[in-house]
């Protein structure tokens, strides 16, 4: 037996493909192994703390890191009004009333009298008040600033209304006075679209906190309420794999890791139990046992794996066991067509016959005989399968069907990069890292299990046996 | 019988090694085998398994799968040696000039296409006649072959026909360009001993009429003494004894040609216990030192341990690879 | 003299089912072994010739209850073991027709005296059907059934014909020698590998070897480890189906000879199966030969190969290629066509599609087996029409 192992082994390290899959293997299980060293679970915002569960990938938030790193307010800004639109439409105007009232409060008055030109009826009361001061206005230097107050150019109406602000106290009190109870909701959109921008930072963030409600850090709710994403950028100090939406994409890979192995074990162990279970039943006893438990598999092939999916975690809701249950349940089939047409082949070997002709019990026959003579190209299948497993279970992610948002899974964080999939305008390329990394483990990984099974079949075939 | 000394050998193998290089080692399938062929007689190559003997006339063919290799030696057919010819011109004689027939013709029949395509195939190849003509060749073969509606069978798959018909439906492929040599690696073997007795007749008949030689490699001493007129015994690769029908069953001068013929239940004489030659087949990775066949010979000495013997020329024609020959000179197979 | 058979076949039938359609309805039947019956007695070799297809293989798979008989007897010393395998309520309709229908019929029209006209198994069952009645043969016959069936098992082995795919490649020889030893539970512990080391020395093997696995010896070597695992339950009778077959010609003798051997030292029966004469003459005592499922001729070997009466028998003999190239030109019957189909075997006579001496009643009646001699039987309308003999 020693020398065949050997010989065994040495077939196996000879092949090229059996070396290189099993040492990215190696490669991968290390890092799952040592993944709270690679990348620590602990809170970003607050080194001291461990994150709860390390599979959730931990998250930044906007006031605890430098990001963007540079024209920091500028950015923020941007993201907080893009967030605050979709709200603005969708609110009530009672509920656009507090934040009208808080943006004309620290607004500057030019500003206002640009928001205020956007809107018709509040322009005419407008106009009204300064042609009550046009005599005040020439003095000030202005050259015909009547037919300026009635010019149809926006701007001309900005340049007077500024200029009145300027001089006059009580004109910017008055542009302030303005009822917001008693706008229209067009007028209360209007007044925020065009006044927001120039708000501070901080004005900024309370306005949204009027608008959504929300007392406290209104950037993480809105954050954590999907009303604000951020481009995926990349650091190579701190964040050599990049970051999308503040989660730190070489966390996810790393722990993904983890993830990729539990989902192919797990699944691949009972897929294979089943299978083994309903084919060497069906193979052993054969007959109408067979006709029956084979129909059934036909019947499980015959359904399109990711409607069945689909419809099964409809069922059970989605995250990732269910994922895993669905894999389960419609991925035994293969096994148990291969361990039948394995039994039914031994099954006619002459040793099984000579062993029933020496009366040994149908247990030990099957222990003895059958299992051992037919569980090899089970046990290739199911390495082969590994991987494969892994894809599926990306896909159903990327369908939304598989981990929730966050998780520490390559699908998932496909899955959660696919916004920025088509790149930045006219720069296609701008957040490659953000599909690559994961992208390429994935690659890695199913192929390894590849490699590595295509080479157990090279080397356990018994056709190429001396 | 055939006139040895005034013909020209149509085929002439010299010091053929063939040589198959496994992830083992090297397997010396073939270590020097020299033999020759001469028109129109029937030489007979017998041997066990991994005696050589099937990759011996797969190398004459030059159709060894990618692990094998013809280390060196000559095969000199119509004075071209065959080993030098480039793959385009050897595909010219296989098939032609030199074609073979193997033991399961249900391998080497393809069952995709019916028989008279296959047959039809080589014909138009090699002889460049058209479809219809081809046609009615490969009826004509077929009935040659004796099987009968050949109208019908030409248009039936491989599976359809039985053993025997198949067997023969390979004989009508490897006739079809008139071959000068005919390579049968053990045609009867995988067929009833009432099919064999038509098969062989058949090979017989159809020598004759076409005057081709025939190579004849078996492990069935009765079907070499049925059909060859010359005789060669591998053992292990090698060469043991070679000569003329008669001599090697009535004077063997190797004793594993002597065992085997011994060994043999026979259906004409009454044995009281077989004689048997102890010991296994060799190890092709692992032949014996010496003579090869020393770990299982009843006559063999220290010398034989050590030293390698020579074909010598024990009588006229009758060579064996044995030191001590002459021992068996006052022996006789029962 | 008469001897007592150890093994006593009746009628056997063998038929398996064609099965096609999505519903695996059966549409015809390979009738593999189509009414067969021989006797074999106590150390002797019953050699078993036939070409492929003629149900040589299935009669010693069918007669180790590997496949169910469709019908016919199997009597083993004095028991039937017929039903030993089947359901129990398929083994008590087969007692029933076989035996309780008959003797109830019996006893109402002769009582007892009955008795006189029966032997062997009947006999003896009758007896017991008159002391005990209808219930006491039931059980009698149906009680200790797995008993029984061990029994049977210990006293019926096989040898297979391919050294390859007859051991297990994944068992060590020890476990595969010993699995018959313990499934019977003859030896424990030690005592285990003691039996295995006397049986492996047995048959020329190194008993320090029994710890490799088969691919590690050679064909020769592992046909020798198929026979001391069929030794191991020191049986009666041994089938060898075409135990030799496969084996090179150098070692072939060597079996032969080990089995020869064997036989002496425990006394063995041999039902030997093969399609080659040669050998088959070489190791039995009597011969039977057999074509298309049916036996066509059995005789002791001596008068078979004098005196061959079936056209057959004389055709097979003649076909078979001598290693002596003086005797090349001797006279050769050569069949025209192959073996009918077994699914649709040729009315009347089976041989007659094949036959050269056959005439217009072989291919409307069946000639039945008769004995023409003492001990020569032979299945033909015109036994010994074709002479081959110069």
């Amino acid at each position: 037996m020693r020398q065949e192992t050997k010989r065994t082994l040495r077939r196996f390290l000879r092949n090229p493909s059996s070396i290189i899959g099993l040492s990215v293997l190696i490669f991968f299980t290390a890092v799952a192994t040592f993944a709270p060293l690679i990348a620590p679970p602990i809170n970003p915002m607050d080194p001291s703390r461990k994150v709860s569960n390390p599979y959730i990938m931990p998250k930044v938030t906007w006031k605890g890191e430098p990001i963007p790193p540079s024209g920091r307010s500028d950015a923020l800004k941007e993201f907080i009004i893009k967030g605050m639109q979709k709200q603005l439409y969708k609110a009530k105007a009672s509920e656009l009333v507090p934040v009208v009232k808080h943006v004309m409060d620290r607004a500057r008055p030019g500003d206002l009298c640009e928001a205020y030109s956007k809107s018709y009826k509040i322009k005419s009361q407008v106009k009204a008040k300064l042609l009550s001061m046009v005599d005040e206005l020439e003095k000030a230097g202005l050259s015909d600033p009547k037919s300026m107050i009635n010019s149809y150019m926006p701007s001309d109406f900005i340049v007077v209304c500024s200029e009145a602000a300027d001089m006059d106290k009580d004109f910017a009190t008055y542009l302030k006075s303005f009822d917001a109870d008693s706008m229209s909701k067009g007028d209360l959109i209007t007044i925020i679209k065009y006044t927001v921008h120039y708000l501070s930072l901080k004005d900024l963030e309370k306005a949204a906190s009027k608008l959504f409600g929300v007392d406290g850090n209104v950037l993480k709710w809105m954050e954590e309420n999907g009303y604000i994403k951020r481009d995926p950028i990349r650091t190579v100090d701190y964040h050599p794999f990049g970051m999308i939406d503040g989660r730190d994409i070489m966390y996810g890979v790393v722990w993904g890791t983890r993830t990729a192995f539990k989902i192919g074990i797990i699944v691949t162990f009972f897929g294979t139990i089943i299978g083994l279970l309903v084919g060497s039943i069906a193979g052993y006893y054969g007959g109408w046992i067979d006709e029956v438990l084979m129909r059934i598999t036909d019947v499980f092939l015959s359904i399109p794996f990711l409607v069945a999916a689909i419809v099964l975690t409809t069922f059970l809701g989605t995250g990732l066991d269910k994922v895993m249950i669905a894999m389960i349940v419609f991925g035994w089939m293969g096994t148990a067509r291969l361990i039948r047409g394995n039994i039914l082949q031994v099954k006619e070997e002459q040793y099984i016959l000579a062993a029933k002709a020496l009366g040994v019990r149908d247990y030990f026959i099957i222990m003895r005989h059958v299992i051992p003579n037919t569980i090899f190209p089970v046990v290739i299948q199911a390495s082969m399968r590994m991987g494969s497993l892994v894809i599926t279970a990306a896909a159903l992610s990327f369908l939304g069907l598989g981990a929730p948002t966050g998780y520490a899974d390559w699908g998932s964080i496909l899955n959660y990069s696919r916004d920025w999939i088509l790149g930045a305008q006219g720069e296609a390329f701008k957040y490659w890292f953000a599909l690559a990394y994961p992208g390429i483990a994935m690659v890695l990984f199913v192929l390894s299990w590849n490699l590595l099974g295509d080479s157990l079949r090279d080397t356990f075939d018994p056709r190429l046996r001396g | 019988m055939i006139d040895v000394e005034n013909r020209e050998p149509i085929l002439r193998v010299k010091d053929l090694k063939t040589y198959f290089y496994t992830e083992d080692g090297v397997v010396k399938a073939v270590d020097g085998v020299s033999f020759e062929l001469y028109p129109g007689e029937t030489l007979g190559i017998v041997g066990e398994s991994g005696s050589g003997k099937s990759v011996t006339s797969l190398s004459i063919m030059r159709l060894l799968d990618e692990r094998g290799r013809i280390v060196s030696g000559e095969i000199i057919f119509k004075g071209k040696d065959l080993l030098k010819l480039s793959e385009g011109e050897m595909r010219k004689i296989r098939g032609n000039e030199i074609a073979m027939i193997f033991q399961e013709p249900m391998v080497a029949l393809n069952p995709v296409y019916t028989i008279g395509d296959q047959i039809m195939e080589a014909i138009i190849l090699h002889q460049g006649v058209d479809e219809k003509k081809a046609r009615e060749m490969a009826i004509d073969l077929l009935r040659k072959v004796g099987i009968p509606e050949p109208e019908k069978r030409v248009d039936q798959y491989p599976h359809q026909l039985s053993g025997g018909m198949r067997q023969r439906a390979m004989i009508a492929m490897a006739l079809s360009c008139r071959p000068s040599i005919l390579i049968a690696d053990e045609p009867t073997t995988a067929l009833d001993v009432t099919i064999q007795a038509q098969i062989l007749d058949l090979m017989k008949e159809l020598q004759n009429e076409y005057g081709m030689a025939l190579i004849m490699i078996t492990h069935d001493m009765g079907v070499i003494a049925e059909v060859a007129d010359r005789v060669a015994v591998m053992y292990a690769g090698h060469l043991v004894e070679y000569g003329e029908v008669h001599e090697i069953f009535k004077r063997p001068r190797h004793p594993y040609t002597y065992g085997l013929l011994s060994s043999i239940p026979r259906l004409d004489v009454e044995q009281e216990k077989l004689k048997s030659i102890p010991g296994t087949v060799p190890d092709p990775l692992n032949f014996p030192t010496g003579c090869r066949f020393h770990p299982r010979c009843e006559f063999a000495e220290e010398r034989c341990k050590v030293e390698e013997p020579e074909m010598v020329e024990v009588l006229p024609n009758h060579y064996s690879r044995c030191f001590f020959w002459k021992k068996l000179e006052d022996l006789e197979v029962k | 003299m008469k001897k007592m058979p150890v093994l006593k076949v009746e009628n056997l039938v063998k038929h398996f089912p064609i099965k096609a359609g999505v519903f695996r309805r059966t549409v015809g039947w390979v009738k593999a072994v189509d009414g067969v019956s021989f006797e074999v007695y106590e150390g002797e070799t019953l050699g078993l010739v036939g070409e492929s297809g003629c149900g040589k293989t299935t009669v010693g798979m069918t007669l180790l209850r590997l496949y169910e008989p469709t019908s016919g007897r199997i009597i083993v010393g004095d028991e039937d073991t017929t039903y030993y395998f089947m359901p129990t309520l398929r083994a008590r309709s087969y007692i029933k027709k076989m035996y309780l229908n008959r003797f109830e019929k019996l006893y109402d029209e002769r009582k007892d005296a009955a008795l006189e006209e029966l032997e062997g198994v009947d006999r003896r069952y009758y007896e017991r059907f008159l002391k005990e009645g209808k219930s006491g043969l039931y059980r009698y016959l149906l009680s200790n059934i797995s008993e029984k069936r061990k029994a049977f098992r210990r006293n019926l082995q096989i040898i297979f014909q391919d050294p390859y795919s007859s051991l297990n490649p994944r068992m060590r020889i020890k476990n595969i020698v010993a699995e018959g030893i313990k499934a019977h539970g003859l030896a424990q512990g030690e005592e285990v590998i003691g039996k295995v080391a006397d049986l492996l020395g047995g048959v020329g093997i190194i008993p320090e070897h029994m710890y490799r696995f088969p691919h590690e010896f050679s064909g020769g070597q592992r046909q020798r480890i198929g026979i001391a695992r069929a030794l191991a339950l020191q049986p009666k009778v041994v089938i060898a189906d075409e135990a030799v077959a496969a084996l090179d010609v150098s070692i072939r003798s060597q079996i032969i000879n080990l089995m020869e051997e064997l036989q002496q030292k425990h006394r063995l029966t041999y039902i030997f199966i093969s399609h080659d004469l040669s050998v088959v003459k070489h190791v039995s005592d009597r011969i039977a030969v057999m074509y298309l499922g049916k036996i066509v001729e059995l005789a002791p070997k001596k008068e078979l190969f004098e005196n061959p009466l079936h056209p057959y028998t004389v055709a097979l003999m003649s076909a078979i290629p001598i290693p002596d190239p003086d005797k090349r030109n001797k006279k050769r019957i050569i069949l025209q066509g192959d073996v009918p189909s077994p699914i649709n075997p040729p009315k009347g006579c089976r041989f007659h599609t094949r036959c050269p001496v056959a005439k217009k009643i072989c291919a409307e009646e069946e000639p039945p087996l008769v004995e023409v001699k003492p001990g020569h039987f032979v299945a033909c309308h015109f036994p010994g029409s074709l002479s081959w003999k110069s």
